[in-house]
């Protein structure tokens, strides 16, 4: 494996954005060299350390394929990309999160989510749409497709 | 009409009140009341007596006896009259009814003449026969009313009714004469001539478009007749179509029609009662109850209901003459009638329940309303937008909530009185105005009126004597900024202008 590609790879490690199959494998190559090792142990440390800076860990991004797959950035790019995706984490949570540094919240609750639909698939959608809401068939048919996703 | 009511509900026993009561918004009930609405520009409201200006001033002619204002089109001129006029004769009549329903009234009309025939010794208890139960139950399941099938009989078998009537009178008059010790300050039993003088014909119910903002002006478009009362109309965005309730025998209905004369009703839904449109004027939100109103209301039960969606309007605002399926949104234990429905810019409907899990103990019925947004796309969700630590009295009529003209705020009606505002953006809860037992009679909330958007940050509502705006000695109707102040417009207005709580 050459730098670069172990480079992009740690990156993504620190970032989360590793399948457990590709981390699995990374981490034996770490394992037989040590200075990559050492590259690896840097990186963890910058998310240590911006972790505590902010309490919390940051959120983790879904981040859209192409950014995921950008290659071949110098060291210090990446480096400051890397900074600047914690700082941005950083003032997500400040403004979404209660805490210390949070504003006064205002005297009302959040608004609590009661009830969220769960996703069907669109044919079990359509056939849902077209029964009323307190229609035997309608529970009939959830209670099929939850079946059917836990099988 | 006292007369009229008893007869009628000695005839049909099961008078459905909640669902008569509130669509006929004339006939006063406790709950909450409508009472005034102002045009989309704020510079005229309608009240159940006629119109007013900003300052709260009398404007233009008053509306007739039997008419009232169901909504304001758009262009703050012209609004919706619902007017109600004596059937000038059974055949007058029987065409607004329609063959199929003529001919259930015919047959009822025989088997009941049947039954009079059969019990002319007991006509004074006739409603304990068996004959006539089982002639009640087969109308109710026929979905027809007593009251047509008395029109028909009393048009073509005239004198077939009056033993029966006497009848009737005499046992009721006897009854009061009981209650009052014996004396005999009752009036004597009507006879049969007298009762169907006061009883009259049967009403037909009229809608209407008028032009009520033109000074020297006066237009008026019959829309459409129907012999069942009609209600809650609610104006398309773009003013070209008019969705409406229709208390027909068999259940409620919610039509759509074409703001045109001539125009014909499609049916949206059976058992919904309350519709709002979408923002863009293509669908209708309305809420229904999974069965008859009526029969919850004879069986004492809690209401489950629905909110659903339809799509009735092309693009342009054309109604769809065959709408697609309608679709169910949300489950719900509904409120009072009617379940009010809001659909916001937001694309957000908004509606009041009571929050609720199943299984539970019989202490853990749900104890008050609340209310919440219904978000459809991306993926259906409910929100509760009032929480749990506003005190239930600021809440307890929320189910009589309004959205004020911009979608951003909700006034929320409270116990006695109080009134508070829900800013959607925010989800701040403010108090205008707490609790008054001026507002409660006998620890009951008596003749309370739903506030009123004038614009979208004036809101107007009913303050107790007292108040800084108001009066010392009555209660009065104030316009209120949002950003602060408030000012009375019914100062001029006597304690007789139809409002109850304005008497001293």
């Amino acid at each position: 494996m050459n730098t670069e590609t172990l480079e992009n790879l740690l990156i993504d490690r620190a970032l989360g954005q590793l399948s457990p199959d590709v981390e699995a494998l990374l981490t034996e190559h770490l394992a037989g060299t040590p200075g990559a090792a050492q590259a690896a142990a840097e990186l963890r440390e910058v998310v240590a350390l911006a972790t505590a800076a902010m309490h919390r860990a940051a959120p983790k991004l879904e981040l859209p394929p192409r950014f995921i797959a950008l290659p071949r950035w110098p060291r210090a790019r990446r480096v400051l990309a890397l900074a600047a995706s914690f700082m941005a984490g950083a003032g997500l949570a400040f403004f979404a999160l209660p805490g210390t540094n949070a504003p006064v919240a205002p005297a009302v609750q959040p608004t609590p989510v009661l009830a969220q639909a769960p996703k069907h698939s669109p044919e079990v959608e359509r056939a849902l749409r077209k029964l009323p809401f307190w229609s035997k068939e309608r529970a009939y048919l959830i209670a099929g497709a939850a079946s059917e996703t836990n099988r | 009409m006292k007369i009229r009511i008893k007869l009628h509900r000695w005839l049909t026993q099961k008078l459905p009140v909640a669902a008569l009561a509130v669509i006929a918004l004339p006939i006063t009930g406790c709950g909450p009341e409508d009472w005034i609405a102002w045009a989309p520009d704020g510079e005229h409201a309608i009240m159940k007596n006629g119109l007013i200006d900003s300052a709260g001033k009398p404007f233009g002619e008053a509306l007739g006896e039997n008419e009232t204002i169901g909504a304001w089109l758009p262009d703050s001129r012209r609004a919706l009259v619902i007017r109600s006029v004596k059937a000038a004769s059974w055949e007058e009549y029987a065409a607004l009814l329609g063959a199929q329903r003529v001919t259930i009234v015919v047959e009822a009309a025989g088997e009941l003449a049947r039954v009079i025939a059969e019990n002319q010794d007991a006509l004074a208890e006739l409603d304990d026969t068996p004959g006539f139960k089982i002639w009640r139950e087969n109308l109710e399941l026929r979905g027809e009313r007593a009251e047509a099938v008395l029109y028909f009989l009393d048009a073509t078998r005239p004198g077939l009714l009056d033993p029966l009537m006497e009848a009737t009178a005499e046992r009721d008059a006897a009854a009061a004469r009981k209650e009052n010790g014996g004396a005999d300050a009752i009036a004597p039993a009507p006879t049969g001539a007298t009762i169907r003088e006061q009883m009259g014909y049967p009403e037909i119910h009229e809608l209407h478009v008028r032009t009520v903002v033109a000074p020297g002006f006066s237009d008026d478009q019959l829309l459409i007749r129907f012999v069942d009362e009609i209600g809650l109309p609610a104006v398309s965005p773009n003013g070209r179509a008019v969705a409406f309730v229709r208390d027909e025998a068999a259940d409620l209905r919610l039509y759509v029609m074409a703001l045109e004369p001539g125009a014909q009703p499609v049916l949206v839904q059976s058992g919904a009662e309350f519709a709002a449109w979408s923002p863009d004027g293509q669908e209708l939100a309305y809420s229904k109850s999974n069965i008859s109103r009526r029969i919850q209301h004879e069986k004492d039960g809690l209401g489950l209901g629905s909110i659903a969606r339809r799509r009735v309007c092309t693009p342009d605002g054309a109604i769809i003459a065959e709408a697609e399926p309608a679709e169910d949104l949300a489950g719900l234990i509904l409120p009072e009638y009617p379940a009010r429905v809001a659909w916001l810019p937001d694309g957000r409907i908004l509606f009041a329940g009571a929050k609720f899990t199943l299984p539970a103990t019989t202490q853990n019925l749900p104890s008050g309303l609340t209310l919440f947004a219904l978000r459809v796309n991306p993926t259906p969700s409910i929100e509760q937008l009032i929480a749990d630590s506003v005190p239930a009295r600021l809440t307890e009529r929320v189910n009589f909530f309004t959205v004020s003209p911009d979608g951003k705020k909700v006034a929320v009606l409270g116990k006695m009185g109080a009134v508070s505002v829900l800013a959607l953006d925010t989800r701040t809860f403010s108090t205008l105005q707490d609790s008054s037992p001026q507002f409660s009679k006998e620890g009951r909330d008596d003749g309370l009126l739903v506030p009123a958007w004038r614009s979208a940050d004036e809101l107007t509502y009913l303050v107790p004597a007292g108040d800084p705006a108001g009066s010392p000695l009555r209660a009065e109707v104030v316009v209120a900024s949002l950003r602060g102040g408030k000012r009375a417009i019914s100062k001029s207005w006597p304690d007789s202008a139809a409002l109850p709580p304005l008497e001293k």
